[in-house]
């Protein structure tokens, strides 16, 4: 039972320290925070841990330059397939025309002459 | 009348999702200007993700690179049930663990020749380096905190870590690891419990 009551008050002070509490929960810490000595050092406590936890835990050297890291994501990308280009028929079909034309006055013409 | 602070949360949210899906949908019109942007954007966020998970400069800047082009890959299915930063960090948090597991099986980490040069001759002077607290976090002091950090049940561990981003509330944790709020919560307040046990010497 005094586990739990604790854990809650642990909790609440954890989340406190975070900015994460709100309603009644956050009051109920900030008066705790005026009125108990223990619980202005706890929240001391936790703030210089994540302090020291943020510090470790941040990176030591500087990201790579954010436009370079961009360019060269891009370029790993999958190229899009080239769109099919549609073939363009008008040439081969005034030449096949063109040919036919000149086949079938061939044709008569050396018909005409009784060649064929 | 008066507006509440969660309605204008929610107003807040909903435009910026909006934003987000008109990004989403240029990129996926095949925009490539709009991708680079978000790149530029979101990389320096993702690599301290990368690097506070593996510890490794080069090891976070391969997980961030990978992850941006799987992101690329992957925008078709964002649906925008949560913002395009936490859907992008989820990614790089994925990527990074199994980054952080392939290592623990190499033989180099086992053997403990994996540190780099350039990370530990880092200085860790900064603007911080003002505070009592830098002041006392040594080069030797940063390491036994980071290793105390590594050796906390993963699940504690990643909620650590996420929760060291001054710009991750304990929402943006739950939908990155996918767990209820009350869950961050309490597991929160459980890693500090441990880590302020194994680090009585550091002021804590």
């Amino acid at each position: 039972m005094l586990d739990r009551w604790w854990h809650r008050r642990g909790k609440e002070l954890s989340a406190f320290a975070d900015a994460e509490l709100t309603g009644a929960a956050a009051d109920r810490v900030a008066e705790r925070l005026v009125f108990e000595d223990e619980a202005r050092q706890d929240l001391d406590r936790l703030r210089r841990l994540d302090t020291l936890v943020a510090q470790s835990l941040a990176p030591t050297s500087l990201a790579p330059d954010s436009g370079a890291v961009a360019d060269a994501v891009l370029a790993q990308l999958p190229k899009a397939p080239a769109p099919i280009r549609s073939r363009n028929w008008t040439p081969t079909v005034v030449a096949s025309v063109g040919l036919l034309v000149t086949a079938g006055v061939a044709f008569a013409g050396l018909k005409r002459r009784g060649w064929v | 009348m008066t507006i509440s602070r969660s309605q204008l949360r929610v107003h807040g949210n909903d435009s910026a999702r909006r934003e987000d899906s008109i990004r989403v949908e240029g990129i996926l019109s095949g925009d490539d200007e709009a991708f680079r942007a978000l790149v530029v954007e979101y990389h320096a966020l993702a690599f301290s993700l990368a690097y506070r998970s593996l510890g490794d400069a080069q090891d976070a800047e391969e997980v961030v690179q990978d992850a941006f082009v799987k992101i690329h890959g992957a925008l078709d299915g964002f649906r925008g049930d949560a913002s395009l930063k936490t859907w992008i960090l989820r990614i790089v948090w994925r990527l990074s663990l199994n980054r952080r597991r392939d290592r623990a099986r190499s033989s180099w980490r086992r053997l403990g020749l994996h540190r780099s040069g350039d990370d530990a001759d880092a200085s860790l002077a900064g603007p911080a380096a003002e505070s009592p607290e830098a002041r006392l976090l040594s080069r030797e002091a940063s390491r036994l905190v980071r290793d105390v950090v590594d050796g906390l049940p993963s699940v504690l561990r990643e909620v650590l870590i996420l929760n060291s981003f001054e710009e991750l509330g304990y929402e943006d944790i739950a939908r990155v690891l996918d767990i209820p709020v009350g869950t961050v919560s309490s597991r929160i307040y459980t890693a500090r419990r441990k880590l302020a046990a194994r680090l009585p010497k550091l002021g804590t």
